[in-house]
């Protein structure tokens, strides 16, 4: 999540326009040269109108919320429309979706960002936010849905098609997602779907996005005893990030030749439901002709009375360059230095093999 | 006197560029301390600083601002990349901590002028190309606006209200979501 947090905050960082030639604008304060024996203060001039509407833009970018921007709109003339032409609007969290609807309406120049962080929102209102804000969205899209642990309440987000978006993040909480039935997310070069439809999982996940380079589904079909259902067709996906089950007949992820990262995750233990999880982590990597990157989040389960030590299960490919191993303890006292060493002693033997070929 | 072009960290670090105020004034700077304006890194990228870079736009006074805002910062991003490429100990974060604690001080300390100055250094920061001085200036005139009624902005930056009574209430209406 943080390394999505920092890319957003980096992206959101004024681009101040480099090489911009000198501003023909004359202000007075430039003429005056400041304090020399008058004081700036002692002026009646009105230097904030003054400045050029891109500065103007980038000062109402730092307000707090876009309800103070859009407040500026009553001052005079000058400012009526300006604050329509902010490419982001920031709204406190939770976000007001109901409210936020007339501004998002409102805004004249298309936004390049949105960023909404909800809290137990209505898939309603969700969905009709995300609808005013998928013809105007060029950039990124943030709507996270923090919602308290509940159980699934039926409902679902409809997703329009971002035509024009380059970057999605969707953690929709405990809601499903219906997906747009016609429509090309013709942009896109990111998306992450986080935890959609937790408790109900998503019956079936179908991605057109030609450009996606970068795809990551998280803990969308975890509810063991189901079949995941997933169509993508991403040819030049470059990372893939898949925590879910997986099923070989029934997620047709099509070639992906440009494969260069895989994240996923494997468990040390047959759980208790008896659920093979590990043939889907070892599944995933057989099904890639080559992985030169893999990330690996071995998790450990809070409860591990009953359950078999079975990590020996997992193998490793041996075209794989990088490898890096995430732990994800859920309960204290594991040891997780034989599954670790399992997996180590794996890839340095593969290593070693290669060395001595050469 | 512009860039060495050497390709030697030493003798690129010490290389100076002359800067021309619109008054005529002439600052030498090193090359670190001007590089932190875009505009100004592009030029030597481009090797036009050989004979001084005018900057038509800024005044001296407010030149030798930026300059010395550039001078402090130029020094705390040569701090950071020395700190955090071999050490990371506890006593080294407890110097960045007090280092980036003094460079918030002299922000602090450095937006303490009079309006007109500050509005120049806005201009001057977006010329320039500084982002770091155009973010600070910039939140400087947020802050001073953030809570305040249109009526008390208005009288705090002497604008004019050139609305008529009729279309001050149509947008008022318009925008009712954010007056609530």
């Amino acid at each position: 999540m943080r390394s999505i947090w920092d890319k957003f905050r980096a992206a959101l960082c004024i681009s101040g326009g480099n090489r911009r030639p000198p501003p023909t604008y004359s202000a007075p304060v430039l003429v005056g040269g400041g304090d020399e024996g008058g004081g700036g203060e002692a002026l009646q001039e009105d230097l904030l109108s003054a400045l050029p509407d891109d500065l103007l833009l980038v000062v109402l970018l730092r307000l707090p919320s876009a309800a103070g921007a859009a407040r500026t709109s009553v001052l005079s003339r000058r400012w009526r429309r300006l604050w329509a032409d902010l490419p982001w609007l920031l709204f406190p969290e939770p976000a007001d979706l109901v409210g936020m609807r007339p501004a998002l309406a409102a805004l004249a120049a298309p936004a390049l960002h949105q960023h909404i962080v909800a809290s137990d929102a209505d898939p309603g209102d969700a969905a009709a936010v995300l609808l005013l804000a998928a013809p105007r969205l060029t950039g990124m899209l943030v709507f996270h849905d923090a919602v308290p642990h509940r159980a699934w309440t039926g409902g679902n987000v409809d997703l329009p098609c971002f035509e024009k978006a380059v970057w999605i993040h969707l953690c929709l909480g405990y809601h499903g997602l219906a997906f747009p039935l016609t429509g090309v997310f013709a942009k896109l070069t990111v998306l992450h779907f986080m935890y959609l439809g937790r408790v109900k999982e998503l019956q079936q996940l179908t991605i057109v996005a030609p450009m996606l380079r970068q795809l990551c589904v998280c803990c969308c079909f975890i509810d063991g005893g189901r079949q995941p259902v997933a169509q993508i067709f991403a040819p030049v996906l470059e990372m893939l990030w898949w925590d879910n089950a997986y099923d070989m007949s029934s997620v047709q992820l099509g070639k992906l030749a440009h494969l260069r990262q895989l994240s996923t995750f494997c468990t040390v233990t047959y759980g208790c439901t008896g659920y093979p999880y590990n043939w889907d982590p070892m599944m995933l990597l057989r099904r890639f002709q080559k992985i030169p990157i893999l990330h690996l989040l071995i998790i450990y389960p809070a409860n591990l009375t009953d359950s078999q030590y079975l990590a020996e299960i997992i193998t490793l490919r041996p075209d794989i360059e990088e490898l890096s191993l995430g732990l994800g303890l859920s309960a204290r006292g594991h040891a997780f230095g034989p599954c670790v060493f399992h997996l180590l002693s794996i890839f340095f033997w593969y290593k070693k093999a290669e060395d001595e070929d050469i | 006197m512009a860039s060495a072009g050497s390709g030697d960290e030493k003798a690129a670090a010490a290389a100076m560029i002359t800067l021309i105020s619109s008054d005529n004034e002439k600052f030498e700077v090193t090359e670190a301390t001007a590089t932190l304006s875009q505009t100004i890194r592009h030029m030597i990228e481009d090797g036009c600083t050989d004979g001084g870079v005018p900057l038509p736009n800024v005044t001296s006074k407010i030149l030798a601002r930026v300059i010395e805002y550039c001078k402090k910062h130029a020094t705390a991003a040569a701090g950071e990349e020395g700190s955090s490429s071999s050490f990371s100990d506890a006593a080294f974060l407890e110097v960045d901590r007090a280092f980036l604690e003094e460079l918030e001080e002299f922000d602090d300390a450095f937006l303490e002028v009079d309006r007109a100055t500050l509005f120049d250094l806005i201009l001057a920061a977006n010329y320039l190309d500084i982002k770091g001085l155009l973010n600070l200036t910039c939140q400087k005139v947020a802050d001073s606006v953030k809570g305040k009624t249109p009526e008390q902005i208005r009288e705090m930056y002497n604008i004019v209200n050139d609305l008529t009574p009729e279309e001050e209430a149509e947008i008022r209406r318009e925008t009712q979501w954010a007056f609530e």
